[in-house]
């Protein structure tokens, strides 16, 4: 369980961050909705200890974020931030072995190596292994990323653990199909006992995936429980500034926003 | 360029019958030409294997001078390249050197200083220093200077790599000016072995020296090793060096308290080199791969066999004077720094910086 109390983070005078309290549960999807601007990323910074907030305190499990050791953190959560330049060429294995830094001493062992397989696997890269990361496009760059992030929680058999997952803009550069599958095994790894904490920007897919919906305006918690309660036609006017409506999909029934 | 590529175990087991190589030529080459004979006899006779006749002057010349100056050749041409690699790791740049952030400079200075004021200032501390006075003055200056330029990067909370680099600029025209004012001030034989030091030279190696600097520069070598894997993730950013369990502002300290002890020792004993910190990690990520582990093994194995062979042609060419080292590396390393430049800028192949 992840309990954040009156977070606020300011940059000079500018308060990115005002008053946010918050508690996410271990099994629950959670995705954050908000304007550009409005500190969804800024508050993941705090949320992981990127950032140090100028007021509030965040707890993992009871325990004060700061007081864990970082080597210690690194195998309970992972941060897979935007925007990664390399200034540097690696292959792509390399890249995602880098997840399983915190495991081994200098050289991985059989095991990383096959989870890192394992994790390109899952998001489709496998093939490209031996590629240079330079050489990918935008979309593959990400689901290399994200595969090795996926390595960093990977569980060994008998670990039950609670893991932390924080993705701030996963899918932003990925066609609608690996949009569609990387939710879905996110959505899984969130049943497994994982705080899951992603950013996204689009409404349709917070309501198809997640359980539990944080939406944010102008550094402030805007409203935060089940999609269908969250996203309604009020708060989405008053907070992105355009009048949606809201249809029914032919078979499952589910609740689909038009603009 | 389609031949199947070698891996890291290939590689390291390549330079290092290269770095063998040199050694052995370079022991045969020189002033006096030895044969593997008379060298072979003299090895023998040193270990006590055996009482062959040689001539008194080779053994000589190969046990005192020729014998200590390539392996402290070699070992400060890993040590320079190592440095290398964990500056441009540091700095997230492939173009910056051990120079850049003030370290070379600043031992340069701090020899200076005892080379012209050494023998005129008598506190206790210098005669129980003995040897070790030179180096430890390099090394106190070296810090100093990276300690600030590292400070005034860092003003604003983070540090702030182009900030860090026009300090860079700035403590190393100072450190050079200090340089150029002891040698100005200083009487002349001190003052021209100033001016060739600062071009680097290896013509005073001897096992004192190396002593000196092969313990430290291997134990140097060997903690760098430790640090490869957050530097690997620092290729990424900072914020995920963090995620992935170090802690970055004290990773940034202990690499650069790393580099200056590699530079500023080496630095003390035979001057600025320069562009071997540079070239050889760089010649390494093109052929290989960036990830730091193979890098600091391969950089120093690779840059202990071409400063070695450097000195060679610096001891051959002008024969019996000889080079500064410092000239024989600008003209080699700069046109084949260019040369990779110009090609990898046209083929696209590599990213980040070359794309």
């Amino acid at each position: 369980m992840l309990k954040a109390e009156h977070l606020s983070f300011q940059i000079g005078r500018q308060t990115l961050i005002d008053d946010v309290s918050l508690t996410l549960l271990p099994g629950k999807f959670t995705m954050v909705l908000g304007p550009n601007g409005a500190g969804k990323s800024t508050l993941l910074k705090l949320l992981t200890g990127t950032e140090i907030p100028k007021t509030g305190q965040i707890f993992y499990d009871e325990t004060l974020l700061f007081s864990i050791p970082l080597a210690i953190q690194a195998r309970q959560k992972a941060v897979l931030s935007q925007l990664l330049s390399l200034p540097f060429d690696l292959s792509v294995t390399e890249v995602v072995m880098m997840g399983r830094y915190p495991y081994f001493d200098l050289n991985p062992r059989e095991q990383d190596k096959m989870i890192a397989d394992h994790c390109l696997e899952l998001v489709g890269m496998l093939p490209f292994k031996a590629r240079a990361f330079a050489s990918l496009s935008g979309g593959e760059k990400q689901k290399v990323h994200l595969a090795r992030v996926l390595a960093q929680l990977y569980r060994q058999p008998g670990d039950e653990s609670v893991k932390y997952l924080f993705l701030d803009e996963p899918i932003s550069a990925l066609d609608i199909h690996y949009q569609h599958q990387i939710l879905g095994m996110v959505r899984d790894l969130a049943a497994k006992n994982m705080v899951v904490f992603v950013i996204v920007h689009d409404i349709n897919l917070a309501l198809q995936y997640a359980d539990n919906v944080i939406l944010m305006d102008r550094g402030r918690l805007y409203d935060m429980g089940i999609p269908d309660k969250v996203l309604t036609e009020q708060s989405i006017e008053a907070v992105f500034r355009i009048r949606p409506y809201f249809a029914t999909h032919p078979e499952t029934g589910r609740r689909v926003m038009i603009c | 360029m389609k031949t199947p590529p070698l891996s890291p175990g290939q590689w390291y087991g390549t330079l290092t019958a290269l770095l063998l190589l040199s050694i052995i030529a370079a022991l045969r080459i020189g002033a006096v030409e030895l044969t593997f004979a008379d060298i072979n006899h003299i090895l023998l006779n040193g270990l006590g294997l055996s009482d062959t006749t040689v001539d008194p002057i080779s053994q000589g010349l190969f046990l005192q001078i020729r014998l200590p100056r390539v392996l402290l050749c070699a070992t400060v041409g890993a040590g320079l390249s190592v440095s290398g690699v964990l500056m441009q790791a540091l700095f997230r740049n492939p173009i910056v050197e051990p120079g850049l952030v003030g370290t070379s400079s600043g031992a340069a200075l701090g020899a200076a200083l005892v080379f012209v004021l050494g023998k005129n200032i008598n506190w206790a501390f210098t005669d129980a220093l003995g040897l070790f006075l030179l180096p430890c003055v390099a090394f106190i200056f070296a810090f100093v200077a990276t300690l600030l330029v590292y400070r005034i990067a860092s003003v604003s909370g983070k540090v702030n790599v182009a900030t860090m680099i026009l300090a860079g600029i700035a403590i190393n025209a100072l450190a050079t000016g200090g340089t150029g004012f002891l040698s100005y001030i200083a009487r002349d034989p001190q003052a021209r072995s100033i001016t060739f030091w600062n071009l680097g030279t290896f013509s005073g190696a001897d096992w004192t020296q190396l002593a000196i600097v092969f313990p430290v520069t291997s134990v140097g070598i060997l903690l760098s090793l430790r640090f490869t894997k957050a530097l690997n993730i620092l290729i990424l950013g900072e914020d995920e060096v963090r995620h992935l369990g170090y802690n970055i502002d004290r990773l940034k300290i202990q690499v650069l308290l790393l580099n200056t002890l590699l530079v500023a020792i080496g630095t003390a004993m035979v001057g600025v080199i320069s562009f071997v910190g540079l070239v050889v990690p760089h010649l390494m990520r093109l052929l290989k791969t960036s990830d730091n582990r193979f890098l600091v093994i391969s950089s120093a194995l690779l840059g202990g066999s071409l400063l070695t062979l450097a000195d060679t042609i610096a001891r051959r060419l002008v024969a019996p004077a000889e080079f500064p080292i410092g000239v024989i590396t600008a003209f080699v390393g700069a046109p084949v720094f260019i040369w990779l430049l110009v090609r990898n800028a046209r083929s696209f192949q590599k990213g980040g910086f070359y794309a």
